[in-house]
């Protein structure tokens, strides 16, 4: 692994079109800016392996699984909708 | 084209109906090609079935029909594809019991037609989606 020393406002670029500064160093927190394209996705590493382990545990779905039956539907009911609590943000 | 499912058996779907995701999936990054196939009596459930494996399917849930307050152009605008494009949840059912299951809306699957059809599972940064929705909720005791 390639390791930097930057001060604050101090950048490097990785490529030719990706380019990170360091934004402010506060205690033992270090809040950095990036720039790159649209199509480069960027992920805190917390949230990425939370989501990494909700894909894998979401593909191991049993080969029985009855749909219908759980959710106790009325065969040619118009719209049945599974009632979701609303959501804070 | 015939496409193998485990669950679904055998389907025969247009090769125009592929949905490309180019990315993979976090941690299943070979699940590149898939089809959406509706649940039978459920309009707002989807199975995600891929080509290359059998075995390999999410079963999602359009959130346009569920959750009418879903930031929907957020995920569309992380996805960068057109207003038209939908907006899924990936559901989780754990050991199978469905009364368990959740729907991620942290990490939803926004799926877009055109030019033709492509998907990509997007991370919704910034707010406090969970990745665990309850689908079911307990009935309140009367």
């Amino acid at each position: 692994m390639l390791v930097l020393a930057r001060k604050v406002g101090e950048r490097l670029h990785i490529g030719n079109d990706i380019e990170v500064v360091v934004v402010e160093i506060k205690g033992d927190v270090v809040r950095l800016g990036i720039a790159a394209p649209r199509g480069v996705a960027i992920f805190r590493h917390e949230i990425y392996a939370a989501i990494q382990g909700e894909n894998l545990a979401a593909s191991a779905l049993p080969n029985d699984l009855n749909l219908s039956a759980k959710l106790n539907l009325q065969k040619g009911a118009p719209n049945p909708k599974v009632q979701l609590p609303p959501v804070d943000k | 084209m015939l496409v193998a499912s485990t669950r679904l058996g055998e389907l025969n779907i247009s090769p125009s109906a592929l949905i490309e995701f180019s990315e993979g999936f976090s941690g299943l990054p070979e699940w590149r090609q898939g089809v959406l196939v509706p649940v039978a009596e459920l309009p707002c459930f989807f199975w995600l079935q891929f080509v290359h494996d059998p075995a390999a399917a999410f079963l999602l849930l359009a959130l346009e029909g569920v959750l009418a307050d879903y930031d929907f152009a957020l995920a569309r605008q992380a996805a960068a594809f057109t207003p038209q494009s939908r907006v899924y949840a990936i559901i989780r059912v754990p050991a199978g019991d469905l009364s368990q299951a959740t729907a991620n809306l942290l990490a939803p699957v926004v799926i877009d037609d055109l030019p033709a059809p492509i998907g990509r599972q997007v991370i919704l940064h910034d707010t406090n989606y969970p990745l665990r929705h309850p689908l079911f909720v307990e009935d309140e005791p009367c």
